[in-house]
C-alpha cells in the first residue's frame, strides 16, 4: 500500500497525488498551501466538519472543495 | 409562522398590483395573504439590503424592519440603486425607507437607523418570521446567528465579495447546522465590499437570490439552501451547493440537540 497514489480534485481545478496510506482529510487538507483555520471543507459536495477531518477518509476520485466565509453586503 | 392570518382578504388594488406573481404555481391568493401577514428584519440597508427590501416591499411582504446606522456614500452609489446622490451623508435605513414608500404604500415599513449590537438585538429581531442578514462584518453575521439559533427563528444569511457569493438558510430543528457551524473562527480579513471590493451586478445577482429566496420561504415552498450552502461565481456564472451537517463543536448549536428530521 505504501507505493500506491489516490488522486482528488481540489475545488474543481488542482489535481493533488496524494499516498494511500495516507488518506485522512486533515492530511490531504495538509499538503495544500492555504489557511486552514477559517475554512469549510466539502467532499463530494458535502461539508466535513473541522472535528472530523482528522478521521475522515479520502478516496481515489473524490472532489475536495475549500472555501472561507465572506462578509460583504 | 402559521396560516392563522390576521389579514384574510387582499384588497382589489393588491389583486392589481400582485396580478403578475398571483397567477405564478404555489402562489395564489393564499401566497400573497402569506405574505401580507409576515414580518421580515433585514439588517443591513447596503447593497444586499437595497435589493432584497426592494423585492420584498414590491411582492407585498407585510411589515418589512430595516436595520442600519450607516451613512450613505458616494461609493455605495454603483451598486445601491435606492440611493442617489441626495442620499449622500443621510442614513441608510431612513433613505430606504423613502425609497420603499414610494414603491409601495400598502405595506408597514419599520426604520431603525441604528448598527445591531448585543445590546439592542433582543429588542430589534424578535416578533419576526425571517431575519435576513445583509450585513457587511463578520461580527455582526455571527452575532445575528447566536441569536436566531437560541431563539429558533429563521435566518437567511447572504453575503458578496469580489464575483463571488454566498446563501444558505438556517432553519432550527433541522440538523443542518448554524453559520458557525461552517465557519467557526472569524478570518484576519474583514473579507468586506470596502476591503476587496467588490461587482455592482454581483451584489444585484446575490440579493436577488437572496430575495427569491425569502420570499419563497414565506411562501412555505422548498428551498435547497435549508439543507445547503450555495457559492456563486460571477466569474463563469457556477453555482457550487453543498449539503451542510451540523458541527458536533459548534459554540452556538452544539448544545441545542438538533433532530435531524429528514
Amino acid at each position: 500500500m505504501t507505493n500506491q497514489s489516490i488522486e482528488v480534485i481540489v475545488n474543481q481545478e488542482r489535481q493533488l497525488s496524494i499516498a494511500a496510506d495516507n488518506n485522512r482529510l486533515n492530511a490531504v487538507i495538509s499538503l495544500i498551501d492555504i489557511e486552514t483555520a477559517t475554512l469549510a471543507v466539502a467532499v463530494n459536495n458535502a461539508i466535513v466538519p473541522r472535528g472530523q477531518w482528522s478521521e475522515f477518509v479520502i478516496n481515489d476520485g473524490d472532489r475536495i472543495n475549500l472555501f472561507g466565509a465572506i462578509a460583504g453586503g | 409562522m402559521n396560516d392563522r392570518f390576521s389579514t384574510t382578504e387582499l384588497r382589489v388594488s393588491e389583486f392589481e398590483r400582485y396580478s403578475r406573481q398571483i397567477m405564478l404555481d404555489n402562489w395564489g391568493e393564499l401566497g400573497q395573504l402569506r405574505l401580507k401577514n409576515s414580518s421580515v428584519v433585514i439588517i443591513g440597508c447596503g447593497g444586499l439590503g437595497n435589493v432584497v427590501a426592494t423585492y420584498l416591499a414590491g411582492a407585498g411582504v407585510g411589515a418589512i424592519s430595516l436595520v442600519d446606522g450607516d451613512d450613505v456614500e458616494l461609493s455605495n452609489l454603483p451598486r445601491q440603486m435606492a440611493f442617489d446622490r441626495d442620499s449622500c451623508g443621510l442614513n441608510k435605513a431612513d433613505e430606504l425607507t423613502q425609497r420603499l414608500f414610494t414603491q409601495n404604500d400598502e405595506i408597514d415599513i419599520h426604520v431603525n437607523p441604528l448598527f445591531l449590537d448585543a445590546d439592542n438585538i433582543g429588542e430589534l429581531l424578535p416578533h419576526h418570521d425571517l431575519v435576513i442578514d445583509c450585513s457587511d462584518n463578520f461580527e455582526t453575521r455571527r452575532l445575528i446567528n447566536r441569536w436566531c439559533v437560541i431563539n429558533k427563528t429563521p435566518l437567511l444569511s447572504a453575503s458578496v465579495i469580489g464575483w463571488q457569493g454566498q446563501a444558505l438558510l438556517v432553519l432550527p430543528n433541522t440538523g443542518y447546522g448554524c453559520y458557525q457551524c461552517l465557519f467557526d473562527e472569524i478570518p484576519k480579513q474583514k473579507n468586506s465590499c470596502q476591503s476587496l471590493g467588490v461587482s455592482p451586478a454581483m451584489v444585484g445577482v446575490i440579493g436577488s437570490y437572496q430575495a427569491n429566496e425569502a420570499l419563497r420561504f414565506l411562501l412555505k415552498s422548498s428551498s435547497k439552501l435549508s439543507s445547503h450552502i450555495s457559492l456563486i461565481d460571477g466569474a463563469d456564472f457556477s453555482v457550487n451547493q453543498f449539503l451542510r451537517t451540523a458541527n458536533p463543536q459548534c459554540d452556538v448549536c452544539a448544545d441545542m440537540k438538533e433532530p435531524n428530521n429528514d
